[in-house]
């Protein structure tokens, strides 16, 4: 423990040169290894973009985070290797956000101690929330790297921009809003302070408490998880099992050591229970990726989130008696960008699914050879209408000169009207070029489903998006009646018109009035339209 | 990476437990995002791809949807994308699934050769063989739903938009449009059935060696000119094709349903054995 750090100044980020880039964005510090240039530009790039859109260290380490996850990804490492060493760290809170990846390291110091953060295994990704204040930060780009070769240069303080090097050090100091006034508080100014101060039973766990409890993991089949408002939720986000009871592996996860205390310490400690290490910080989260056939299994087993992490909790009263009272609510970190909001979901195959849904088995497809010719695959709830059949058993309007499948033309002496299942009669082709068939009743408009005919599934909801406003919420209705198919405009604020083919301007309808379409008319919503489109009654 | 930076500034960052990394791709019926896997998935992979339907969804709705999805979801079968999860936020609707980075074969992470999309299709019928045995039709196939993988492709995305909007036989606004590779028989209101979903991969197959449909070049026509098209229009194939490719595709599109292929397996093999003589070079 030689370094004392560059002494003298109150606050500021020192470089450690070297073969790599430092820099500084305001509060966002990002530390990179360049031997994969184009990534170190994107991520510098994104810091100084994060710095100008005000974004704080966790959003900052989110997406530096999120850029090295997609730049392993699409660049798998060589086995073995470590990937890009990258370290980013900024303010969050009170306390501070940190991203770890490759071979890059920090050491952190609050008043609690100091803990020494890395990612050791290849394509291992370390985050870390570090809820109480800091006073410092020292990190480099190689695991080797210690104390006694980390000194950074005394000389050459970075307050913006970038510059070379391998390390840094970074001391708080005593003017930060947040982090600072606490520190200054309790720890003095920082250039009285050491950033490593060796006090063991202060010390915060090592990387390995970032790594995931695969035991721990929660587990749910294809039951539907539905969150109750503000039902507890541990950060491990317990999932209920297929019939919603608690489903609990092997052995209950343990409160991860490190695991973020509630805010302000609220949440009373269940007897028995572990005591909170005394520092305020987590993981929040670790993964690998799959760089070898062993990595997924790592991955699969990630640790749940405590950042952002849904909220997946069992009915209370549900819980498995013998699993230890949660803690209490999930914190939620006051900065965090999105609140937990409920939501339900329903597993569908894939590993984590049951086998099997609550769906029987469907028949196989018929080939098309089977089909009789003209039993096309027509819905079969069609409603029945009086049609005749062609002579290839295509089935159609009774008024029709000419087959509407095949062509063949209709000798209606010869054809007696029959019962059958109707067939789609065309399809509505939408002004943005979405078809819809008519094989059943439409109300459009902006918000179709507030009529009634659709709250009771007799019409579907034909929506359209016009940001002007002008078409209506509930605007006109396409019904078939036998084999016609009529517009009604439903009292629409702005009117209803229906254009035949070829005609420049439409008929306005008047509210209420059904009127018939043929195949090629245009009908007209204001700013929207849709035509029908048919080869029937040609 | 430059899409990591506009990441900060993206409006959404996430839905239910997913956060987004990335937008894959915006249409009318919705947006798709890379985002990370949630743990409770316990999906062997970092990423997935998670789809968020616009527009609010009605109870009723996400039922549906996770009836059809589930359908789709109990096919095994290693050529269609694994499906992880459906679920409802308020009132929006998502579902998750694989994420394939290679892009799709409307648009290829790097340029896809001939051997390489024969390959994919002759996996995409493979998919579409899969689901019409277990009783469903896929009924939006085109290239955008093929997603390259290495030495293939896997087929994604069952037409849940026609299950949230009853009666939607296509989709508007898609880069690349679903009318020019649906059978003008389900357009004129028949049932996707193992026909139609041939008739589908004949046109993708024809869309992604030529890159036009089998109604010529639509991308000048407005959306609504272009359904009127396909459906006043016989399917053609552009002239230039090697003869054994053509005869396929001329198949697989024949007007006749019963002329097609009998089954997407068929037709798997008729591509595949395609690809074994023909040289790259063949284009």
């Amino acid at each position: 423990m030689s370094d004392r750090g560059p002494g003298g100044h109150p606050r500021g980020l020192w470089p450690v040169p070297g073969e790599g880039v430092l820099a500084r964005h305001g509060e966002l510090i990002l530390l990179s290894s360049i031997d994969q240039a184009q990534f170190a530009d994107a991520l510098l790039d994104l810091a100084e973009q994060a710095a100008g859109s005000g974004a704080d260290g966790r959003q900052f380490t989110d997406a530096v985070a999120d850029a090295i996850e997609v730049e392993l990804v699409a660049h798998p490492q060589q086995a073995g290797s470590p990937g890009p060493s990258v370290l980013a760290f900024g303010p969050a809170g009170s306390g501070l956000a940190m991203v770890i990846s490759g071979g890059a390291w920090a050491e952190v110091t609050s008043e609690h101690g100091t803990a020494r953060l890395l990612a050791p295994h290849p394509g291992m990704l370390v985050r870390a929330l570090i809820r109480s204040a800091i006073t410092g930060v020292r990190g480099g780009l190689a695991p080797g790297d210690d104390d006694a070769v980390v000194q950074a240069d005394r000389f050459s303080r970075l307050d913006g921009g970038l510059v070379r090097a391998a390390g840094l050090t970074y001391h708080a100091g005593g003017s930060r809003a947040g982090p600072g006034a606490r520190a200054s508080g309790q720890a003095g100014p920082g250039p009285a302070r050491s950033p490593a101060p060796p006090e063991p039973e202060g010390a915060l766990p090592g990387p390995e408490g970032a790594l995931p409890e695969p035991e721990g993991a929660p587990a749910g089949p294809e039951g539907a998880l539905a969150q109750p408002e503000g039902a507890p939720a541990g950060p491990e986000g317990a999932l209920p099992g297929p019939e919603g009871a608690l489903a609990q592996p092997e052995g209950a996860p343990a409160q991860p050591e490190g695991a973020l205390p509630g805010p302000e310490g609220a949440p009373a400690q269940p007897e028995g229970a572990p005591a909170q290490p005394a520092t305020e910080w987590a993981p929040t989260q670790a993964w690998s990726a799959p760089l070898d056939a062993a990595a997924p299994e790592e991955a699969a087993s990630a640790l749940p989130a405590t950042d952002r992490e849904p909220t997946i909790a069992p009915a209370p009263g549900r819980a498995d008696p013998g699993q230890e009272p949660e803690a209490g609510p999930e914190p939620e970190p006051e900065d965090g960008p999105e609140p937990a909001v409920p939501f339900e979901a329903v597993l569908l195959g894939g590993p984590g699914a049951a086998p099997g849904t609550d769906l029987p088995p469907r028949p196989p497809l018929p080939l098309a050879a089977d089909l009789p010719p003209g039993a096309s695959s027509y819905v079969s709830q069609a409603p029945i209408v009086e049609g005749v059949y062609c002579e290839n058993g295509h089935f159609d309007d009774p008024q029709a000169r000419s087959c509407a499948v095949c062509g063949v033309s209709m000798n209606q002496q010869t054809l007696v009207p029959r019962p059958g299942p109707r067939p789609p009669l065309g399809v509505l082709v939408l002004d943005d070029g979405a078809v819809f068939q008519l094989d059943g009743d439409y109300v459009v408009g902006r918000e179709p489903s507030l009529d009634g005919s659709v709250a009771s599934g007799r019409c579907r909801p034909l929506r359209i998006v016009d940001e002007s406003g002008i078409v209506s919420r509930v605007h006109a209705r396409v019904h078939l009646e036998g084999w016609r198919v009529l517009v009604t405009d439903l009292g629409s604020a702005n009117g209803t018109r229906v254009r035949l083919p070829g005609q420049e301007a439409g008929q306005p309808l008047a509210p209420q009035v059904p009127v018939m379409l043929t195949p090629g008319c245009v009908v007209d919503l204001g700013p929207r339209g849709f035509r029908y489109e048919s080869h029937r009654g040609r | 990476m430059n899409s990591m930076s506009a990441q900060l500034a993206a409006d959404r960052s996430g839905i239910a437990d997913y956060r987004f990394i990335r937008t894959l791709g915006t249409g009318s019926h919705g947006a798709c995002y890379v985002a990370r896997c949630p743990a409770r998935l316990r999906a062997d992979a970092e990423l997935v791809a998670v789809k968020v339907l616009a527009g609010p969804t009605t109870r009723d709705a996400f039922h549906r949807a996770a009836r059809e999805l589930a359908a789709f979801a109990a096919v095994r079968s290693p050529y269609l994308v694994t499906l992880y999860d459906v679920g409802q936020q308020g009132d929006e609707l998502y579902y998750s699934m694989e994420y394939l980075p290679a892009g799709s074969l409307a648009s290829p992470g790097v340029p896809a050769s001939l051997s390489q999309v024969l390959a994919a299709v002759a996996d995409a019928c493979r998919a579409a063989h899969a689901l019409h045995e277990a009783g469903v039709a896929h009924n939006d196939i085109k290239p955008g739903n093929i997603l390259l993988r290495d030495g293939g492709a896997k087929l994604s995305d069952l037409g849940l938009s026609q299950l949230l909007s009853p009666g939607l036989t296509i989709t508007g606004r898609g880069p690349v449009g679903s009318v020019e590779f649906l059978d003008p028989a389900v357009i004129r209101g028949e049932l996707p059935s193992r026909a139609t979903d041939i008739f589908a991969l004949g046109a993708t197959l024809h869309w992604a060696l030529t890159g036009r449909g089998v109604y010529g070049d639509l991308a000048a026509e407005s959306t609504m000119a272009a359904a009127r098209r396909v459906l006043s229009h016989q399917a053609a194939i552009a002239e230039g094709l090697p003869p054994g490719v053509r005869a396929v595709i001329e198949a697989a599109i024949n007007p006749d349903p019963a002329a097609r292929p009998a089954t997407a397996a068929d037709l798997a093999e008729r591509i595949a054995a395609l690809a074994d003589p023909v040289p790259d070079e063949i284009l």
